[in-house]
């Protein structure tokens, strides 16, 4: 029932951010310095054509139609055509983000699994050797540009050792998956090809390697943090002192306490993620949302910018939700 | 006195290892940066006609890139754009964001509503993605990305501002000098600002790290500092193409040149948190 409360009150507090979130994308996009129409007709154009252009696109109308228009679209799943190619941004947002979605999702939950280990194991073992390397490793993964590291792992194995695919996208070459989910190894499982399965998550491999590495480092030193945190705290050292066994400590007492601050943390790390598989993408000619939207925005194909941004900035808007929600069933302490 | 309270008064004043660490990376960073010209024989701009992707050897320390441009040289230049930048523009966060967190932290009320309002929203957005969008738009030019970086740096800053002068706003000092008959400017400015700025001075180096991560991620993407312009992040974007072929060189030293800034960077924000009890 509290968790009911809690979730309702949130959704109708997210509501003013998502509208707010909506029109700064919209305005962002018409007040910055840069007519997308001078872009999409030719050099030689006219005055005339070029108002022509513009009334085509519907851009000489008064901004809050445009806006309102825009929104109304969004409703019915229509994000309006790429200015460059045409095609319909709906269609393109479904062929690429899940694309996306395997990188970060993965890379999320193995930096969440190594990050939790590695933190409770450090605060184990505090001022001792696993917790020097710990410390250590934290502070060269914060370091770390991810899209650089991207690229040593291609020269180390791909180049040097060979154990890696080559940098060039999603699947090896040949491979012909049929699309029913849009997540490239299912839809390969599903096929019941297992080459082309073994081959999309070959090519997962480097990329996700990289983007989890990166992002586990902050997390493993929140963990450790707060686990030191918590041991030292009154509530842990009065139920040891009470003879509790091991187990029920470490489950009831430190685990639970340790990963409250976790889902906070990780829903930062999920929007920093958003941004590094642009990098990432890049790198490994990975042809997800990253690569679609950095065409758009050298081309100042506003439509697509505008999706790019508006669909990134809903996911985190989300994810800080959901991690709320997550927190406040981990804590009771957290006001409803 | 006790010898306890002797022993704690003596103490020497604790030297810590990490902030001297970073301290040591981050001066050197700054003499490259400074003596670039004269640490390398070549400009980091002009090209060897007589060889290009040619490997590390005496001629050229580090070789030189796909250009015929000597990578040492250009590594070094480098130092100066991404220090500059990355400085610069966390100084304009620090600025602002202080300001802001000072003002309506301060006053309350509607001001303060409607710019925390505003700063959900402006958060609700991926940092680099809005440093992508902005940077696209408004170009690249240096001044433009000092700006770009260090406005969407700027909201932290607001929001631990604000909420440091709000506990403070309650304290006896602040009633004291309210009733000495003080101007709101000289209370926000010479009695709130200097209690409140800890936190923000502690955060700032983690926050250079970061902003020449962002500089340095714009420019590997095409959006931010492009060749000729020696810039880490762009020097590593224009040898990715070599790598696969086996040609490190210029991608390695570039990239090793970034790491280890922002180690440095972040060494010295490790050490200040530990130094300030904020995290040990």
């Amino acid at each position: 029932m509290r968790l009911v409360v809690f979730v309702s009150r949130r959704l109708a507090l997210l509501a003013p951010v998502l509208i707010g979130v909506s029109i700064a994308t919209f305005v962002l996009i018409r007040v910055l310095p840069g007519d997308p129409v001078l872009l999409i007709v030719p050099e030689t154009a006219t005055a005339q054509d070029i108002a022509d252009t513009r009334e085509r696109y519907g851009l000489d109308r008064p901004l809050v139609v445009q806006y309102l228009d825009y929104v109304a679209g969004i409703f019915r799943g229509d994000f309006g055509s790429s200015i460059t190619t045409n095609r319909p941004i709906a269609t393109d947002l479904a062929q690429r983000l899940p694309l996306t979605l395997e990188l970060v999702v993965l890379a999320l939950a193995i930096a969440l699994v190594l990050a939790i280990t590695g933190g409770l194991y450090a605060a184990r073992h505090v001022g001792r050797w696993p917790d020097h390397v710990t410390r250590i490793g934290a502070l060269i993964g914060n370091s770390l540009p991810e899209f650089w590291l991207g690229l040593v792992f291609i020269l180390v194995l791909f180049q040097g050792l060979g154990i890696a695919p080559p940098p060039t996208g999603r699947i090896g070459t040949g491979f012909d998956v049929v699309r029913v989910t849009g997540f490239i190894s299912i839809d390969a499982a599903l096929s019941g090809n297992p080459a082309a399965f073994l081959s999309a998550l070959h090519h997962l491999m480097l990329p996700v390697m990289t983007l989890a590495l990166v992002i586990t480092a902050p997390m493993l030193r929140s963990v450790r943090a707060s686990a030191i945190e918590t041991r030292d705290g009154d509530s842990f050292r009065c139920a040891e002192a009470h003879g509790l066994a091991d187990r029920v400590l470490s489950r009831a007492y430190l685990v639970r306490q340790t990963l409250i601050r976790l889902p906070t943390l990780a829903a930062i790390i999920f929007g920093n993620l958003l941004g590094g598989s642009v990098l990432i993408e890049f790198v490994f000619s990975w042809q997800g949302l990253g690569q679609w939207a950095l065409r758009g925005l050298l081309l100042r194909d506003y439509p697509v910018i505008q999706a790019f941004v508006l669909v990134t900035a809903t996911a985190y808007v989300l994810v800080f939700l959901l991690a709320d929600i997550l927190q406040a069933a981990l804590d009771p302490r957290v006001k409803v | 006195m006790t010898a306890l309270e002797a022993s704690r008064h003596s103490r020497p004043v604790r030297i810590n290892a990490l902030l001297v660490a970073g301290a040591v990376i981050l001066a050197l960073v700054a003499l490259a940066a400074v003596f670039a010209p004269l640490l390398s024989a070549w400009p980091p701009t002009r090209i060897d006609h007589l060889s290009f992707l040619e490997p590390p050897g005496p001629g050229h320390l580090f070789g030189t890139d796909s250009n015929g441009m000597d990578v040492y040289s250009r590594v070094l230049h480098a130092a100066r754009i991404d220090l500059g930048v990355a400085v610069a523009a966390v100084a304009l966060a620090v600025t602002v964001g202080t300001l802001v967190g000072l003002i309506v932290g301060y006053i309350g009320g509607w001001a303060d509503e409607l710019t925390m309002r505003g700063l959900d929203v402006v958060q609700a957005f991926p940092v680099f993605i809005l440093a992508l969008t902005v940077v696209a738009f408004l170009g690249n030019s240096i001044p433009t990305l000092v700006l770009a970086i260090g406005l969407i740096n700027a909201p932290p800053y607001a929001r631990m501002m604000r909420a440091e002068v709000r506990s403070l706003r309650e304290h006896i000092f602040v009633e004291a000098a309210e009733c000495a008959g003080n101007s709101r400017t000289s209370i926000m400015f010479r009695h709130l600002l200097p209690n409140a700025l800890t936190p923000i001075l502690v955060i700032a180096p983690l926050n250079c790290g970061w902003a020449i991560l962002m500089l340095a991620g714009l420019s590997f993407v095409g959006l931010g500092v492009t060749v000729p312009q020696a810039e880490w992040g762009a020097m590593i974007s224009a040898g990715a193409a070599d790598i696969v072929g086996g040609r490190w060189w210029t991608t390695i030293f570039p990239g090793t040149a970034l790491f280890i800034t922002v180690l440095g960077f972040n060494l010295v924000g490790e050490g200040l948190q530990q130094i300030t009890g904020r995290r040990r």
